[in-house]
């Protein structure tokens, strides 16, 4: 991945280095003892707080334990979830959890103090057993509706052979894929009980969490289809980027990876915020609100977010701009003790932060950090807001206003990632924007930069240099980036900034299954059958299940087992694509070999047509077999059995 | 049989091997002998997933001093190889003598594509002389054998979990993890009298049961880490549930992870054993309580719920499935009749294929024993376990 750094910008390179970095000291941490798990982790995979006060913690291993915090004392409350990495609470005795296969409400109802029911919410999801499935945590909104995220599997393995739920191969190619069931989408469950695909088009979802205002967000994080780490507001319906799950968009006929990034990039819809990537976040996780209950500074109403790669959690200030939400994010807890891996986060009843910790083979690290405020205000922007012509910084105390209007104080430069299938993206479009003018309030706590220019679809990004408080406090944190999508006004259309074609030059067909024209009798697709070789294929449009047979060479061969009400004569109908001619197969009904069948060339593999044969059937199971003569064979789309 | 032992040798065989192919062949006859390595690391060299580790491929044959030390003195504890954790013990060789020994680890060194080098007798007398008269624990042999500095990230050693150790189950285990055999929504289920099971939640029913050879080992890879590792067991299940859709010979490919495109999917399992009605229902997963720490699972098929507790027989010679039907309907259930097991019904008769047809009164609550039984076959030197 390369980034574009002209020689003119490397000096900011290096400001960045030396800026960022260091706990905000009005913040400190403090290690929890671990949960004294049974399997030798201390990984934190949900975290939240009991009406009573204790912290529920959700291990890798399965095992969910509940601390009392001032008697330190740990409890195993429940055993035998599967990678749960997300806890809503419901009572002292009934949690929802997000494990691998499930939501599951778990409950103590015999008030012994450990789950002993397990129940199902929502299994109505696939899993393809690929290791990189995993579901993220759930959250509840105020009328009793769960939202859930799916992550999608990984290229760096396969799929099993025995996969839960719907195996759609539209959905298996790709970095990242989503072969079953809405990989890589968020699930709502109605309070009613109803699983509805909620939204499209994520990636590693690891993280939803609502505002104040009940606006849903989840991270994700880069990748293919991810240019840099992003913040998005969810809504119903929408796409978000990723590809592959429009396998389970209802109306998406075509193979998502073969889509052409232009149309997809209409489609989707952009981030609210972009982390900037490795100057500010690789790997965002839970979005946790600042609730006016929290006692961490002046932001309430504002965003958590945390971070695997390093010791980081980020603080984002959202507004809206053109009837949506975009903002700024900045590193808040940064630095200093606190640990890699920042997972998962929840407020405790005293109004401190708990931070979880993991990994899982990848950067983070373990454990249970506690972030207590000393009661004085930080010296942070508590605010970062867009104006017609620049920025309006607002501080929570009086800046120095000598540094503050110096133009060197606020080196912005400015950039987007761009759209495209490939893993990741550099900064494209990368300039400087100047400071035309500054103008700081009478109380020196407002500072507005007039810019020489706002560019609408970029990132916008100052490391503030050297600025303090008229007091001399140094500012904690340094790095704003400000996504900006929207002006207040005479916004340009929307720059789509994809990259990369279709992956095939020429203008194919929509590959999409189309449905049986007038069967005259029972449809058995390819894929209910048995497969001795020919692999289940869908380049060539036109087939009517989810693919064809593709044979080829060596001994191969198709098996059915189709009912037969009653004994007696019934006609075979083959439907097959061939481009090349005279592919015979040879047919055998329950073992018998009836003749071999002529496959003439249809005129081209995407040309379809229909062989047929007769032959006698039993009452029952009937097993009807084509199998190659060793001239491979045709692509077979389904068989019908029409009963005389 | 020479030829195909030239074959195996590894391109860097040493300038002894080479010169003196009979050598290899002797190892290997010796290797193979009865009571020799072959028991445990069996002839292909694979080992037996979930205990035993393979010798083919081994990342711990990289210092022949090391080999000839466990081989002399033995191994017992926790050890990592080729990522892989088993807890077991290596027993000293005591039946060989120092020219045996100097055959079978040239064998070994050499065999199965291995790429090591020979090892002399003078090596092994000496060695047997100065090596302190102990088994080796891995941390003591690694210590004075450590790995090559570029492999010390390998460690060779892990800190057991309890259920490494675990020897008599008291209470039952219930896991949730990736199992062989199953779909991706697996339990791994251990019970007093030490019987387990797998019962696949994304199909609602019981896979297999095992009894010797102990519980899944290593699961905390799965969960802890990013998640590949489908969990191994060495056992070779007394009882397989039927599936029309696998054949036996799919059985080696179940653990598979690397897989381009599935067996089959869920949507198409309409061979569930329990019938409720004429149609082929596909079962829902309800959830399951603890019963006394016992697993009862619930599922509905069609207008019925129904419930499967498993515990182990009184004798701990198999299981038996407790199921409740509700509302009560008269039910076909179609059990697998396996050599290896005999399978009784509380009510009803099992046929020969394994139906078992069951009035409403009894479907209501009935009970399926399954208790292993040792099939009339003599013992062979590949009993392999795991995976199948």
């Amino acid at each position: 991945m390369k980034i574009i750094i002209t020689p003119f910008l490397m000096g900011f390179a290096l400001m960045s280095a030396t800026a960022l970095g260091g706990t905000a000291p009005n913040y400190t941490l403090s290690k929890v003892p671990d949960p004294p798990s049974k399997f030798q982790t201390n990984q934190i995979d949900g975290m939240a707080f009991l009406p009573d006060g204790r912290m529920v913690v959700c291990l890798p291993s399965g095992e969910i334990f509940f601390y009392h915090t001032e008697k330190d004392k740990w409890h195993l409350f429940a055993e035998g979830l599967h990678n749960p990495l997300g806890v809503v609470v419901l009572s002292n005795s009934e949690l929802v959890i997000s494990q691998r296969p499930e939501l599951t409400r778990v409950r103590d109802t015999d008030g012994d103090g450990k789950a002993d029911d397990f129940e199902v919410m929502s299994d109505a999801f696939g899993m393809s057993g690929n290791y990189h499935e995993f579901h993220f945590t759930p959250v509840r909104d105020t009328e009793g509706a769960y939202y859930f995220a799916l992550g999608t599997g990984s290229s760096g393995n396969g799929v099993r052979a025995i996969v839960r739920g719907e195996f759609d191969p539209r959905g298996r190619p790709g970095r990242m894929h989503a072969s079953t069931p809405y990989r890589g989408c968020i699930l709502k469950l109605t309070p009613d009980g109803k699983t509805i695909p909620w939204s499209y088009g994520h990636r590693t979802p690891n993280g939803l969490g609502f505002d104040l205002e009940g606006n849903l967000f989840v991270t994700d994080n880069q990748g293919d289809w991810v240019g840099s780490s992003k913040l998005f507001h969810v809504r119903e319906g929408r796409f978000f980027g990723h590809a592959a799950s429009l396998t389970w968009k209802e109306g998406f006929d075509g193979i998502p990876i073969e889509t052409a990034p232009g149309e997809l990039a209409k489609m989707r819809t952009r981030a609210c915020v972009v982390f900037p990537h490795g100057s500010m976040a690789n790997s965002p996780t839970k979005v946790l609100a600042i609730t006016p209950e929290a006692k961490f500074g002046p932001f309430t109403g504002q965003l958590l977010v945390g971070e695997m790669n390093k010791g980081r959690i980020m603080r984002v200030m959202l507004e809206e701009v053109g009837g949506e939400l975009q903002g700024a994010c900045v590193p808040f807890i940064d630095g200093g003790s606190l640990r890699g891996g920042c997972n998962r986060m929840a407020w405790a009843p005293d109004g401190s932060l708990y931070v979880g910790h993991t990994k899982h083979t990848w950067a983070g690290s373990q454990g249970i950090t506690r972030v207590e405020w000393d009661g004085e205000a930080p010296f942070e922007a508590q605010s970062m807001n867009l104006t017609k012509t620049g920025f309006r910084f607002t501080f929570t105390k009086p800046v120095n206003k000598e540094t503050a209007s110096k133009p060197e104080t606020w080196p912005f430069k400015r950039y987007y990632y761009e759209y495209h299938k490939s893993y990741g993206s550099p900064q494209f479009d990368v300039s400087p924007v100047a400071i035309e003018s500054i103008e700081i309030s009478g109380d020196g706590k407002v500072v507005n930069l007039h810019l020489a220019e706002l560019k609408a679809w970029h990132i916008h990004d100052v490391n503030i240099r050297g600025l303090k408080s008229a007091g001399g406090t140094p500012l904690a944190n340094t790095n704003y980036a400000y996504t900006l999508n929207r002006l207040l006004e005479n916004t340009p259309p929307e720059a789509l900034q994809f990259g990369g074609k279709g992956s095939s030059a020429k203008k194919q067909s929509k590959r999409k299954a189309i449905a049986v024209i007038d069967p005259r009798g029972d449809v058995y697709h390819v894929h209910e059958a048995k497969r001795n070789g020919p692999t289940l294929d869908s380049s060539h449009g036109g087939f009517s299940g989810r693919g064809y047979a593709d044979f080829g060479d060596g001994e191969q061969s198709l098996e059915w087992t189709v009912k037969s009400k009653k004994s007696g004569q019934a006609e075979l109908l083959f439907r097959y694509a061939l481009s090349s001619p005279n592919r015979p197969l040879k047919l055998e009904v329950n073992g018998a070999e009836i003749s071999t069948l002529p496959f003439p060339s249809t005129g081209g593999w995407e040309e379809w047509g229909n062989l047929s044969a007769k032959v006698s059937l039993r009452k029952g199971d009937n097993v009807i077999s084509l199998k190659s003569t060793g001239k491979s064979g045709g692509n077979i789309d389904h068989l019908q059995v029409i009963v005389d | 049989m020479t030829l195909i032992g030239l074959f195996a040798l590894g391109k860097g065989f040493t300038a002894a091997v080479q010169a003196a192919p009979e050598g290899f062949d002797k190892g290997r006859d010796l290797y193979n002998s009865a009571g020799s390595c072959v028991a445990c690391h069996m002839a292909d060299g694979k080992g037996q997933p979930g205990s035993i580790p393979a010798l083919a491929g081994s990342d711990w044959l990289d210092d022949p001093n090391r080999t000839i030390a466990i081989v002399l003195r033995g191994l017992a504890g926790p050890v990592t190889v080729n990522g892989k954790q088993f807890y077991s013990a290596m027993p000293p060789q005591l039946l060989f003598g120092d020219d045996q020994l100097a055959l079978m680890i040239t064998y070994v060194n050499n065999g199965w594509g291995n790429e090591g080098p020979a090892v002399t007798t003078e090596q092994v007398k000496e060695a047997r002389a100065t090596l302190p008269m102990a088994v080796y624990t891995p941390h003591a042999m690694l210590k004075a054998f450590p790995f090559p500095k570029n492999k010390q990230k390998a460690n060779g050693t892990f800190k057991p979990d309890f259920d490494d150790v675990l020897t008599t189950v008291t209470v039952p285990i219930v896991y949730r993890t990736f199992m062989p055999g199953a779909s991706p929504a697996a339990f791994a289920v251990a019970l007093p009298g030490n019987q387990y099971y797998c019962w696949d939640a994304g199909e609602c029913r019981l896979r297999y049961s095992w009894t010797k050879g102990g519980f899944i080992r290593g699961n905390r890879i799965h969960w802890s880490s990013n998640g590949q590792p489908v969990a191994e067991f060495n056992g070779f299940p007394y009882y397989r549930a039927r599936s029309s859709l696998l054949k036996p010979e799919d059985y080696q490919d179940l653990a598979k992870t690397n897989l381009k495109t599935p067996f089959y999917d869920t949507t198409e399992a309409l061979d569930f054993p329990i019938r409720i009605s004429e149609e082929d229902e596909l079962p829902s997963f309800r959830g399951y309580r603890l019963i006394g720490g016992y697993p009862e699972f619930r599922y509905q098929v069609g207008q019925c719920e129904i419930r499967e507790l498993i515990k182990s027989s009184e004798d701990h010679s198999g299981i038996v499935r407790s199921f409740t039907v509700s509302p009560a309907v008269p039910i076909t259930f179609r059990l697998t009749p396996d050599e290896n097991a005999s399978i009784t019904a509380s009510a009803g008769s099992i046929e020969e294929d394994g139906t078992l047809q069951l009035k409403a009164h009894e479907a209501a609550a009935f009970q399926i024993t399954i208790l292993e039984k040792y099939p009339a076959v003599p013992a062979t030197t590949t009993t392999k376990g795991g995976n199948q």
